[in-house]
């Protein structure tokens, strides 16, 4: 597979500039938190602005469907998770992944750290475990069909209190969220990563329908050029962003920010982005995630993976 | 037959009038089968998941009916409780009231932690949810039991069992029946809602889990169909409700004699 160029540039730049900013909607998939750090310092470096870009930053929440939001137009851009793209594209969406800020995927199954458990086959093994998860998703549904047995461990809904009071053994857990707000309140937490099972989509994946792209190249092109500035920015300097977010997300002190915001660094920065730079996408990477969730069943066949992306021009 | 066909025949036709105008907005609006499928792709969605659709089915319904029962009875006695002393109802009625304020979503986490996961957390958010409308429309009943019949009872030396089981529960059934089909609806609510965060997960998962698992995957066409299942689930109950309503008053109270 060619793997191209290391500029920041998606699409080509369109000749003059407009001086009256675009104004669009960025739909986020959750709460402003340091999964989101890179886009709030586009917004207080003046990054967007810069780009000719009036973006609206608007949180998600519990119930908000992003994928959906951008593929039904309501939204210009939105931040979604890699796999979220084939599903919906698979039922009729047509949405295009201009950006991948996670390079490897953030999620995990969390125990208390004095569980007992080594790694997730035996988790999954255990008779007496219940197990949170949506077990909808695919990274469960890959662990399940890695590691479950039958009368093995039980699925139940995704339940935190549940397992802070003990009647479930596992939870599944975005690393740089749940297991950072228990070691704060003295819960010592371990973390299976699902990319260790060789599941590995890319995640929060800046998207917009392909409508949208095929009638504003220059604002995509802008919108991704932004993304690198302010992604570049927050993981050398994230204090001042992690303080705004955390005011716009109360639940969330700064010292929570902080921890969440220094986990997350590798699963950003790796040796393909020092190489293509930060976001960048590869034809192979999306085709491997594509024929896992055929073999999974969540989705109905494996798409031409080089039209759900854009990268260096394509 | 007229009869039957008058019965029947409006209700139907316009459900099929629904059915086509629900297929011409999708075909003239394009809207794609994430937002809003068809008829045939719900109708396949059954067909496809047949299987995982009854399992989930015969899980809902077993905690919806256990949950009404209990909020039946429970509520018929709490409700006849407050019906025994006014200085009782002015107690004990604003907690009752709690009942039907609390939203059920924002403590059902809770009922996992209290009760476990599966059948017995969603049988006690079903209650929850669904006896406030019993006790209620219990106290109501017994309330208006016509002073005449209250005072015979008295000078016949009938005491306080033998007048609320043989004076103020009969005088109060039919508006428990009322409650009960109110109770009926909010069951399966209850019960629904419930799932979501205290149900089991893949193939053991109830109506709740997959309703919640088949948003998440886009899967618009399986969470109509559970939703539609879940609603024949709700008249379902109703039904039998209305049933039993009908043949404990058939023959002596007006509202059911039809």
């Amino acid at each position: 597979m060619l793997l191209l160029g290391c500029s920041a540039d998606p699409v080509p730049e369109a000749g003059g500039s407009d001086p009256s900013p675009e104004a669009v909607t960025l739909q986020l998939n959750w709460l402003p938190e340091p999964q989101f750090g890179g886009i709030y310092q586009a917004e207080l470096d003046g990054v967007f602005a810069g780009e000719g870009l009036d973006v609206t930053i608007q949180p998600g929440a519990a119930g908000v469907s992003a994928p959906q939001l951008a593929d039904s137009g309501r939204v210009e851009f939105a931040v979604v998770g890699g796999s979220q793209i084939l599903q919906l594209n698979d039922r009729g969406g047509d949405l295009v992944a201009l950006f991948a800020v996670y390079q490897h995927d953030p999620h995990g199954i969390m125990v208390r750290a004095d569980s007992g458990f080594q790694n997730l086959s035996e988790l999954w093994a255990d008779p007496e475990a219940t197990i949170g998860c949506e077990a909808e998703l695919a990274f469960v549904r890959e662990i399940d069909r890695a590691f479950g047995v039958e009368d093995g461990a039980r699925l139940v809904a995704y339940n935190l209190p549940a397992f802070l009071a003990g009647t479930q053994q596992a939870t599944q857990c975005f690393v740089t969220s749940e297991p950072v707000a228990l070691e704060l309140d003295g819960i010592a937490t371990r973390v299976f990563m699902t990319n260790e099972s060789g599941f590995d989509p890319y995640n929060t994946v800046l998207v917009t329908r392909r409508a949208y792209l095929d009638a504003a190249p220059e604002t995509c092109a802008a919108m991704v050029r932004a993304f690198t500035r302010g992604w570049e920015g927050y993981l050398q300097a994230p204090e001042r962003t992690n303080a705004e977010m955390s005011r716009l997300n109360p639940g969330m002190s700064p010292k929570a920010m902080a921890l969440s915001a220094s986990r997350q660094i590798p699963l950003i920065r790796d040796e393909t982005t020092s190489r293509l730079g930060l976001g960048c996408m590869t034809a192979e990477r999306w085709r491997d995630l594509a024929e896992r969730l055929e073999r999974l069943e969540l989705i109905n066949q494996v798409p031409k993976v080089e039209d759900m992306y854009r990268w260096k021009g394509r | 037959m007229n009869g039957f066909l008058s019965r029947v025949l409006p209700p139907a036709l316009v459900f099929l009038a629904f059915l086509l105008l629900w297929s011409g907005l999708i075909r003239f609006l394009d809207i794609k089968e994430y937002l809003l499928p068809s008829p045939l792709q719900v109708l396949e969605a059954m067909r496809a998941d047949a299987g995982l659709l009854l399992a989930a089915t015969l899980r809902t319904m077993f905690a919806t009916v256990l949950g009404f029962l209990v909020a039946s009875v429970v509520g018929v006695l709490l409700g006849s409780l407050l019906g025994v002393s006014r200085w009782l109802e002015r107690g004990l009625y604003p907690p009752t009231l709690l009942l039907q304020m609390v939203p059920l979503i924002a403590i059902a986490p809770l009922f996992v932690v209290w009760f476990g996961f599966g059948m017995r957390s969603t049988v006690g958010a079903t209650v929850v949810v669904a006896i406030f409308p019993v006790i209620a429309n219990t106290l109501g009943g017994i309330r208006s039991t016509p002073a005449e019949h209250r005072e015979l009872f008295r000078l016949l030396g009938a005491g306080r069992w033998a007048t609320w089981w043989k004076l103020e529960l009969p005088s109060a059934t039919p508006a428990i029946v009322t409650g009960l089909r109110v109770a009926a609806g909010l069951s399966v609510i209850g019960a629904i809602t419930a799932e979501f965060v205290s149900g089991y997960t893949g193939d053991q998962a109830p109506l709740g889990s997959l309703i919640m698992g088949s948003i998440k995957t886009f899967q618009t066409d399986l969470m109509f169909a559970a939703i539609l299942i879940s609603s024949g689930v709700g008249f379902l109950l109703f039904g039998i409700v209305n049933l039993v309503g009908w043949l404990l008053l058939r023959r002596w109270h007006g509202s059911d004699r039809s």
